[in-house]
């Protein structure tokens, strides 16, 4: 595709994006799914090419039913509403009475150098965007986050660290660095263990095989990274746990900070992320 | 690289949209066989052009005179409505001496109001139609242009059945439309009736089309060999002693030879290009001078299969393979009998056997399918102002079918076909359908002027445990001889699509609906022109639709729907000149419980479709045939929600099927030179598609976030250079 080509690639940030929501039981780390009565905390990963820009945003959470197209469907009113400003994040206490729901669906709506309408999932100014995730209400099934470890991020073998972004980056020695114009290789290790096995009478129903399928999203601020997205696909031997990408670093006059994001999803609700910049020299 | 990128675009939708419908693989491309339909009419034969053309009376029997008779030739041309049956015959179309060996056949009296009829080999120098006489229906009033299979009447293509011999077949063409999918060289009738048709078909609530073989020629043996761009096909025809013939037809696409050169080669690896073949073959025995025996066998098989060598770029959904295969084979036997000049009947057996697997990723279906058809029809001519047709037809199919994917959504009215962010379900089950279908039929003509044809049908689904019954009403009035008027009534019962009833992902409880249909018109002859005009109305009932959200039980029969408009048609046949003529104006909504009134899906306002070609001596013949039609409709995007737990986008719709894309035209281009090699003919032809490279949009594709989008195209132009030689 050249330059005009109309469409857009997933995977480049060029504006303020929802990239994913992090939701962990509070008495339960490493849980995704809250049982009735259980309070689970939510955060969104918000990423733009620079620094965040203000934004406030106003979510709410009710129950559902098993939605059939990916949109969150309220059975009832929302039984609570958040809002708040910056990055969204917020706890959700799941009423003990959940009524046979079989998920709790959280939607929300960011307003971009806005404001909020004065109710509704609406932006009075600025721009809109919209965002949910959906989580299983637990009991016998429970459903872990398929968390990404310190050192499961590699760039060209290299692990990546968390990098402070503030300083031109040609001056924090200790960053990894690449040549303008460079191609290099991403890899997630993630971990046998991160995929669960499922009860027989979910599998169908959460993924179509006997253990969960994960999907890794690939984001960058600049270059071009490809695939979008990797998959291990439910069927899969337990063995195979490594996803990679190639990632060409853009071409540059002067050094640059470039940063990455990898976000790893369950299709259940369950979901981790990572950023980390690398430094993009002339 | 663009266009590329349009084309296999097209393909993966129409792969994931397959795939996304559960079942509606299966119903796509297997149940309508699964789904039932009858349809008796025997091969053609000689018979019925000559009743045509001698001008028998519309609403008179036809073809049921004693054999053997004079036969239709393969270069013979007709194309009736029942008002052109009585009109000018072109003399020098039928000027064959050739005659086959065939016994009079039991043969559907037209007590449909309308029912146009093809017949005859030079109907494949039909332009457009790339001498495919199958192709020639798009040429009809109340045909809209579709992706697949025709819609008709503004029926969903699932509402209307295509029969072959009198079997249901799940699909008329290879390929989604690029051609069909019976070799045209050995059709010997295509009736097409868009509404109030006779009882004799069943379970469908749209519209008939209903092909029928002709009978092998046993005057000597005759070869055929086509070759072209697009396809390499043969016939042969020879006589087996003096009562039996036999036939046999190939063919097989060449497009696996370039197909390589259309797709981006560092997006996927071609595993197969898409690549069809079909094949037909029959034998038939004269037993005596009343009976004759038909043994015949058909198939077909289309695959195609890509190999992502990693996620597309801009929807990390197309991954691993994209590919599917469907194949059909089917074998029967037919008797026909003359018991007296005034007793006609026909049995026919049928055995079939289909497979369809379709794959997208980690979502795929496939099932294999037995089917068995049998079917008995009788007419009995009482007294020249009575005649009576009576008959039954059984079906059963054994499915076993296999299905990961999204839970599949209702076949029509849902703008959703993103798999990534469905939920998903798997299927793995055997289900065994059995239909049960009766009719019976009076034809009277108290005076000779008027013809009318009550009949009854009866129709019991013992999957479903339901019985339907559809009382019909037509009649004609000859007001002079050049012009008649008619009229029909009726009540036509539609099974749902099989998946709606499968128990976890549909409702076991659905029942069949109904349409009412309404019709009247009037044909006008004059000296080389025969002109029909007609006014419809439908009205669909319990509508299988589904339910709120998506929930248990998924689907419910709370739709309604009603087509209605206006069909005007002509022909023009003057010598070497021969023209077709047909617009349709017409609307069809639905009502999806208690939502606002909707579009359906295939809803074109304007269809208008010209065909004329023209001898111009020592062998040339030009033709052109130009469609123009309204745009189908479409759901627009709203807006769109990151749906973090997938990692997709969910787009939010508007109002369902508000919006219309763009006007379509094209023009097709076709010339041929024949020369005549002692007993044979060899011709050279070009077919030119989309002659001027008219942009079609066939559909929208939306970025990752559906902000941005852009047109899916169509067809561009396509030359097929090919000769075909004939012995």
């Amino acid at each position: 595709m050249g330059c005009d080509d109309p469409m857009s690639y997933p995977q480049d940030i060029v504006e303020l994006r929802v990239l994913g929501a992090r939701a962990e039981v509070s008495a339960r780390p490493g849980y995704a799914w809250p049982e009735p009565g259980e309070a689970v905390d939510i955060r969104f990963l918000l990423a733009a090419p620079g620094a965040l820009p203000e934004l406030v945003w106003r979510f709410e959470a009710c129950l559902m039913d098993a939605s059939p197209d990916g949109s969150v469907l309220c059975r009832e009113e929302a039984f609570v509403e958040r809002e708040g400003e910056g990055t969204p994040s917020f706890r959700v206490e799941l009423p003990l009475a959940a009524g046979g729901a079989a998920q709790l669906g959280v939607r929300g709506v960011l307003c971009e150098t806005g404001r909020l309408a004065a109710r509704g999932l609406e932006c009075e100014s600025g721009r809109r965007l919209d965002a949910a995730v959906r989580l299983g209400i637990a009991g016998e099934v429970q459903n872990r986050i398929p968390e990404i470890t310190e050192g499961a991020f590699t760039l060209d073998g290299t692990p990546l660290s968390a990098e402070q972004t503030d300083r031109p980056c040609d001056q924090v020695a200790e960053a990894p660095r690449i040549a303008s114009n460079a191609r290099a290789t991403l890899r997630l290790e993630l971990g046998a263990s991160m995929r669960e096995k499922l009860p027989a009478d979910r599998r169908g129903f959460d993924a179509l095989g006997e253990h969960e399928a994960l999907r890794v999203d690939w984001y960058a601020t600049l270059g071009r990274l490809t695939p979008a997205a990797s998959f291990i696909e439910a069927d899969a031997p337990l063995a195979d746990s490594e996803v990679q990408a190639s990632w060409r670093a853009p071409e540059v006059s002067e050094p640059v900070w470039a940063r990455l994001f990898v976000v790893a999803r369950d299709r259940r609700g369950g979901s981790s992320h990572l950023e980390r910049a690398v430094c993009v020299m002339p | 690289m663009f266009q590329k990128v349009s084309v296999t675009h097209q393909m993966m939708r129409r792969a994931r949209v397959a795939t996304g419908a559960l079942l509606a693989a299966l119903s796509a491309q297997s149940l309508a066989a699964a789904q039932g339909g009858e349809g008796v009419e025997a091969p053609s034969d000689a018979s019925d052009a000559a009743a045509e053309h001698d001008g028998e009376a519309p609403s008179g029997s036809e073809g049921s005179s004693g054999a053997p008779s004079d036969a239709e030739t393969p270069d013979d041309a007709e194309l009736s409505s029942d008002a052109w049956a009585e009109g000018p015959v072109d003399d020098a179309l039928f000027d064959d001496e050739l005659i086959y060996e065939a016994t009079a056949e039991i043969e559907a009296a037209p007590t449909g109001v309308t029912r146009h009829r093809l017949s005859g080999g030079s109907l494949r120098r039909i332009p457009g139609t790339r001498g495919d006489p199958i192709r020639a229906v798009e040429v009809m009033p109340g045909v809209s242009r579709s992706g697949g299979d025709p819609i008709l009447r503004g029926a969903a293509s699932d509402e209307s059945r295509v029969y072959y011999d009198g079997v249901p077949v799940p699909s008329l063409y290879h390929l989604g439309g690029l051609t069909s999918a019976f070799q045209g060289h050995l059709i010997g009738r295509v009736d097409y009736e868009p509404g109030n048709f006779s009882a004799r078909y069943g379970r469908v609530s749209g519209g008939i089309i209903a092909l029928e073989s002709r009978a092998p020629r046993s005057d000597r043996l005759h070869l055929m060999l086509d070759l072209s761009l697009l396809e390499s096909a043969f016939s042969v025809e020879s006589p087996l002693g003096g009562r039996t013939a036999v036939s046999l037809a190939a063919r097989r696409s060449n497009l696996d030879f370039f197909f390589e050169q259309l797709v981006p080669e560092d997006a996927y690896s071609v595993v197969a290009a898409p690549v069809y073949w079909d094949y037909q073959a029959q034998v038939s025995h004269q037993i005596d001078r009343r009976h004759a025996l038909y043994l015949s066998s058909y198939g077909s098989r289309d695959s195609f299969s890509l190999l992502f060598s990693e996620p597309d770029e801009k929807d990390p959904s197309l991954r691993g393979t994209l590919g599917g295969a469907a194949e059909l084979h089917r074998v029967q036997l037919a008797l026909s009998s003359e018991h007296s000049s005034s007793v006609t009947s026909r049995v026919q057996a049928t055995y079939g056997r289909q497979r369809f697997e379709v794959q997208v990723g980690p979502l795929m279906s496939g099932f294999a399918t037995h089917e068995v058809f049998s079917r008995g029809d009788l007419t009995w001519r009482a007294s020249p102002s009575l005649e009576l047709s009576l008959g039954t037809d059984t079906e059963y199919s054994a499915l076993d079918g296999d299905y990961q994917g999204g839970r599949p959504p209702p076949n029509e009215g849902d703008p959703g076909v993103d798999e990534a962010s469905r939920q998903l379900v798997e299927v793995v089950d055997t289900i065994h359908n059995t239909r049960f279908g009766a009719y019976l039929e009076a034809t009277l003509r108290p005076v000779t002027p008027v013809s009318v044809t009550a009949g009854l049908r009866g129709d019991y689904y013992a999957h479903l445990r339901h019985a339907t019954f559809d009382p019909r009403l037509s009649a004609r009035f000859a007001v002079s001889e050049r012009t008649t008027l008619k009229a029909g009534v009726g009540r036509y019962s539609q099974e749902p699509l099989y998946y709606y009833s499968v128990r976890g992902i549909g409702n076991p409880d659905i029942d069949p609906y109904y349409a009412i249909h309404v019709s009247l018109g009037v044909e006008q002859t004059f000296d080389v022109l025969s002109v029909s005009a007609e006014g419809f109305f439908k009205h669909l009932e319990d509508r299988v639709v589904a339910t709120g959200g998506g929930q248990s039980p998924y689907f419910v029969n709370e739709g309604q729907g009603r087509v209605y408009g206006a069909e005007l048609s002509a022909r023009l046949a003057a010598g070497a000149t021969q023209g077709y003529f047909a617009y349709t104006l017409s609307r069809s909504e639905r009502e999806d419980r208690a939502e606002p009134t909707r579009l359906f899906d295939g809803d074109q306002t304007h269809v208008l479709s010209a065909a004329l070609s023209q001898g111009l001596g020592r062998g040339w013949e030009v033709g052109a045939r130009f469609r123009l039609t309204s745009g189908d409709p479409f759901t627009p995007v709203t807006r769109a929600v990151f749906d973090a737990t997938t990692g997709q986008y969910v787009p939010v719709f508007g109002a369902v099927n508000s919006e219309r894309y763009p006007t379509h035209h094209r023009l097709d281009l076709r010339v041929e030179k024949q020369w005549s090699i002692g007993q044979g003919t060899l011709a050279a032809y070009l077919d030119l598609l989309n002659a001027y490279a008219a942009q079609t949009r066939e559909g929208t594709r939306y970025s990752y976030d559906y902000r941005k989008s852009e047109a899916v195209s169509g067809l561009p132009i396509f030359p097929s250079l090919g000769v075909r030689g004939e012995l």
